[in-house]
């Protein structure tokens, strides 16, 4: 069976490093990226099944990509894990007022999460999705 | 019996990772946040492996590796040490060299990003060395 690919966007290299360890030590396919921008373009070229996304970046943040994304027809289809600092509740309000919608992530997780918890809700997209 | 590793790494996002990479391979893994927490769960767990960060707070991996040079802790000398650092193994090894006039005496040195399956081959090569695989 082909390895699922992940794409992880965050700028905390020392979390990025823990959750790609973990996660290919469960046979997925890492692909890290450190800022929203990079990780736009992550999606173009690595085509992966679920991305981690972290919403506090430079450059671009996650707010942002997920909009973009969500909004393009070719990868609306890929699940969606928002990483924040803030609860789920004010995220998606922030959200709402920031980009006119609502967020349409598949999943939120609130920060600091255990690397293990993360994998976890990763196979749990992943076998519904 | 499994064998016991003493993962030593300030950073508890990667103390978890490796400590779930470990155990999941049958390692019983013992966790220290710093180099004096490490020396300590050295004295108390007497590991088979010691996996030893370099950057930490309050005593980093250089001092716990010029520690064990101290008579004090010839019983504990045996144990094989891995260096664990996101520093080039190179500079490491010099920075010890000009601080202390003697070479970094540890078993291996694996540079971080960690490759869990670079790490799990470098762990069992040690092991089997001293005969605890």
């Amino acid at each position: 069976m082909e390895k699922k690919k992940i794409l992880l966007v965050d700028d905390d290299a020392d979390f990025t490093e823990a959750v790609k360890l973990l996660l290919e030590s469960r046979s997925y396919d890492v692909t890290v990226a450190n800022d929203g921008k990079e990780g736009l373009k992550k999606v173009q070229t690595e085509g992966p099944n679920l991305i981690i996304l972290d919403v506090m970046m430079p450059e671009m943040d996650g707010y942002q990509v997920c909009a973009k994304l969500k909004a393009d027809p070719k990868y609306r289809q890929i699940p969606i894990l928002l990483l924040t600092a803030v609860g789920e509740a004010i995220t998606t309000t922030s959200y709402t007022k920031e980009m006119g919608m609502k967020t349409e992530a598949d999943d939120y997780i609130p920060k600091p999460v255990e690397p293990v918890v993360l994998v976890e809700r990763v196979e749990n997209i992943l076998r519904i999705s | 019996m499994s064998a016991k590793i003493l993962v030593v790494d300030d950073d508890p996002d990667i103390l978890e990772a490796i400590s779930l990479i470990l155990e999941a391979r049958g390692y019983q893994v013992i966790a220290a946040r710093d180099g004096i927490e490490g020396l300590n769960k050295l004295k108390e767990e007497k590991p088979d492996l010691m996996i030893l960060d370099l950057l930490m707070p309050r005593l980093d991996g250089f001092g716990v590796c010029k520690e064990l040079k101290d008579p004090r802790w010839s019983k504990y000398a045996h144990i094989p040490i891995i260096i664990l650092s996101s520093i080039k193994q190179d500079a490491s090894r010099r920075r010890y060299e000009l601080e202390t006039g003697v070479q970094l005496d540890v078993d291996d040195y694996v540079e971080k990003p960690i490759e869990h399956t670079i790490l799990l081959e470098r762990i069992g090569k040690i092991l089997k060395k001293v005969g605890k695989a």
